[in-house]
């Protein structure tokens, strides 16, 4: 297979047979062609740092006239090729180097408007995809044997590759192997590389570098129902180039304990990574056990497995079988989302390739990243770009919520953080929209102050902060909105913990009448109850806000109101004054904060499905409420709180004195 | 760019096109280019007019585009640099994306060559050999059998 860097035309038919295709690693062989064609190198005695020139000039160069003294007389050498020159018996370079010479050759040329040969050869070409490239071998002899090289081939597989950056493969049942190929236009590309296996079941465990590897099971054909049974039989990793339809059969890591029943299915994973050092490309396998407490990694150039021992029993579990996810290749690590046991922290745990020096851990974006309820599977990691992210499901499904790793190794720089390191006091926020509200400013990157009324809130909003993070960044703190005392006491503990003016005050606590009393029976205590809660406890907590926000800039201060003061429900009466009277005072407010940076809004959700929306209410009352809604539903908490979130960010900046109705249009 | 002293960061450099357009640049800005900046070590009076002797005055002075824009680091973050890039060379049609890659080559400007190649690979990688072989003025020398052979060895890569 191997093919000499250079190549003679005389050799050319001969050439063709071979085959050669600039794809990577390609068989059993393929470990030794880089020792094979470097001593063909050896032998016609070139040095490395030449060898693509040769293909212009392959008749009669030394290397001698191409070391890299002569480095800058052949940049102006380069343009004056052409096909001609190339294959003229000799370039007397000494003789070209003369400035006058070059000059009128590289005018004529320009005039031409040819690109140089050579640039296509070493600029261009290595930029395209292998598909363009096998095409492209079709082009003329020169192109063929050009494309065919072993030298090109590496060089190629230096430059940024589609299929290893930009692209999605996939496995169906049937073995067919897929891949989506974004590339840099709009148009997703779906290529099938074809039905591969016949008989034995194939998982697809990752790719790199244009190569695939993937797992075949020793099981027969029908033997093996589930992904998690692959133990019960042997099995052996394929490197699969799929453009070749060739691959190199590893057996499994002998050594490695891998056990065969369905719980310890899911303590291990594998991954496939590759890491380039400065004249190669070093392909990576690797079968890791948290319950075994080690690692087997398979390294191309040796060809041996090698098994590590971590550390026995490590209190680790992975988020996903190996078979919904393998370990993410990011920066020559593999990545994998797991649980630390017993603390049941979430986090990623990755291995690096080139110092194989243990497992490492890196935070998420925040703590309890994923839907809490669900203890597996509930985020995974992926790349684009290069880049590491993570993504999980809310909401059983319906929100998705995805970071994206700016900096390695940097957690606070997941991106989509727009509210990074601003504190945020939100009232009322151990349940309903104030809870929504508290989560979703976290996952903008904000630090959180919970406030929560009553004692018996306590649980929920320990809860809601331990899900948000650890104690740095978020607090919950117990105070009645209606005392003025407690109300300062909030804002003091929020400056104090997180050492820094509030930027977003947030004022959610509210109660509504649950009986639902008209304005002529209604008890005046319930009357004092709501206005107590809702109207004084806004007014004293935007009063405390005005004096305390950060001002000259990203000071939010956002109050809820209700569309009740636009629809006039009966039987609403004083709710629904109680919250005229805070959308009056956020509009003046608004224009009292002049020259502050701080903008003051109301935002006034309809019918939302919260404990106090529902408290009281009987089917009847919701259905009707439905029904007059024109998007047919009740209003989630997750409705409301992008729209607060939108407020608190720089993006709102002229966004001021405004009452904002977030209802599904029923008013 | 940084490691020039801020005496030499304000040394005017003139360059003169094929066709004679004089540019005065600063040095920080010329110096990009390898080509120059071996010329100048050279050169003892930096005040005559360095030749750029295959690039005509219009390319020269995008070129000179490209490079101010990429002297001055801070102003910019990387991405925003990039859409930049991005959009200079979507500005460009094909003769003077062909002009500018000469002078990019001619004149060793790293980033400018690699961002027009790239430019180039974009536009050429659906190409059928056909258009490649009109594109870039090549002659076919297979015979219709080893055309065929070539074709039927990958044949999915023929395949739109």
């Amino acid at each position: 297979m191997a093919t000499p860097p250079q190549s003679p035309p005389e050799n050319a038919d001969k050439e063709t047979q071979n085959r050669e295709i600039p794809m990577h690693i390609i068989s059993r062989e393929t470990q030794n062609r880089e020792t094979q064609s470097s001593e063909t190198q050896n032998r016609e005695t070139q040095s490395s740092e030449t060898q693509y020139r040769e293909t212009q000039n392959r008749e009669t160069q030394s290397s001698e006239t191409q070391n890299r003294e002569t480095q800058s007389s052949e940049t102006q050498n380069r343009e004056t090729q052409n096909k001609e020159i190339q294959s003229s018996e000799t370039q007397n370079r000494e003789t070209q180097s003369s400035e006058t010479q070059n000059r009128e050759t590289q005018s004529s040329e320009t005039q031409n408007r040819e690109i140089p040969m050579d640039i296509i050869f070493t600029e261009i070409l290595p930029r395209l995809p292998a598909k363009s490239l096998l095409r492209f071998r079709l082009v003329c002899k020169e192109w063929q044997l050009f494309i065919s090289s072993s030298q090109f081939i590496i060089n190629h597989t230096r430059h940024p590759n589609y299929l290893s950056s930009r692209s999605v493969l996939s496995i169906a049942l049937n073995s067919s192997l897929t891949y989506f190929d974004y590339g840099d236009s709009q148009n997703v590309q779906i290529n099938n590389f074809g039905r591969y296996s016949m008989t034995n079941p194939v998982f697809l465990i990752g790719s790199c570098n244009g190569l695939v590897l993937l797992i075949f099971s020793h099981a027969r054909n029908g033997e093996l129902l589930f992904p998690s049974d692959l133990l019960n039989f042997g099995f052996e990793y394929s490197v699969y180039n799929p453009v070749l339809q060739l691959d190199i059969v590893i057996p499994q890591p002998l050594g490695f304990v891998l056990r065969s029943d369905y719980i310890t299915a899911k303590d291990y994973s594998f991954g496939f990574g590759c890491v380039s050092t400065h004249d190669r490309l070093e392909f990576f396998i690797v079968a890791i056990s948290f319950r075994m407490g080690n690692v087997a990694v398979f390294e191309s150039s040796t060809g041996i497995w090698d098994i590590k021992t971590l550390q026995r029993n490590l209190p680790i579990v992975f988020q996903d079988a190996w078979y919904v996810h393998s370990g993410t290749l990011v920066n020559e690590a593999l990545h994998w989302g797991v649980i630390i046991v017993g603390e049941n922290i979430k986090c990623i745990a990755s291995f690096d390739l080139v110092s194989q020096l243990g497992i490492k851990f890196m935070r998420l974006p925040y703590a309890n990243f994923g839907e809490p309820s669900i203890i597996r599977s509930a985020f995974s990691l992926c790349r684009i770009n290069d880049r590491l992210c993570a993504w999980a499901y809310y909401n059983g499904g319906h929100v998705v919520d995805m970071w994206m790793l700016k900096e390695y190794d940097v957690w606070e720089s997941w991106t989509s953080n727009t509210l990074q390191n601003r504190v945020a006091i939100v009232t009322g926020a151990s349940r309903g929209i104030g809870r929504a509200i508290a989560l979703h400013l976290a996952s903008l990157g904000a630090k959180l102050v919970i406030n929560y009324t009553s004692p018996s809130s306590k649980p929920l909003a320990d809860q809601l902060v331990s899900q948000i993070n650890s104690t740095t960044r978020a607090i919950a703190v117990q105070a009645d909105v209606s005392d003025e005392t407690q109300v300062k006491t909030l804002f003091n503990t929020a400056e104090q913990t997180f050492n820094t003016q509030p930027h977003i005050v947030v004022t959610s606590a509210g109660v509504i009448d649950s009986k639902y009393s008209s304005i002529f029976d209604i008890e005046a205590a319930d009357f004092d109850r709501i206005f107590a809660v809702n109207t004084r406890g806004t007014f004293l907590c935007i009063k405390e806000a005005a004096n305390r926000v950060t001002r000259g800039g990203g000071g939010r201060i956002v109050t809820l109101s209700s569309s009740l003061v636009g629809s006039l429900k009966e039987k609403y009466g004083a709710y629904a004054a109680s919250k005229a009277a805070v959308e009056t005072m956020t509009k003046i407010l608004a224009k009292e904060l002049k020259g502050s940076g701080i903008t003051v809004n109301a935002v006034a959700p309809g019918p939302v499905a919260t404990e106090m929306f529902l408290d009281g209410k009987s089917e009847e009352m919701i259905k009707k409420v439905v029904d007059e809604c024109p998007l047919g539903r009740l209003g989630m908490v997750e409705d409301v709180a992008p729209v607060v979130g939108f407020l608190a960010s720089d993006a709102a900046e002229w966004v001021n004195g405004q009452v904002i109705r977030v209802n599904g249009g029923y008013v | 760019m940084a490691s020039t002293s801020t005496s030499t960061l304000s040394r005017k450099l003139i360059l003169k096109s094929s066709d004679g357009e004089k540019f005065e640049v600063d040095e920080n800005v010329a110096m990009q280019s390898q080509t120059i900046k071996h010329m100048i070590e050279d050169l003892d009076d930096i005040n005559s007019p360095i030749p750029v002797s295959i690039v005509t005055g219009t390319i020269l002075s995008k070129v000179i585009e490209y490079c101010k824009k990429h002297a001055t680091e801070d102003s910019d973050s990387d991405e925003q640099l990039k859409q930049w890039d991005k959009e200079y060379a979507n500005n460009m049609d094909l003769n003077t994306l062909y002009y500018l890659l000469l002078a990019a080559n001619y004149m060793e400007i790293k980033g400018l060559l690699e961002l027009i190649t790239q430019c180039v690979a974009d536009m050429i990688k659906g190409k059928s050999p056909e258009e490649i072989r009109a594109h870039f003025n090549i002659k076919n020398d297979f015979t219709p059998q080893e055309e065929a052979n070539i074709r039927n060895e990958n044949p999915w890569a023929f395949e739109n």
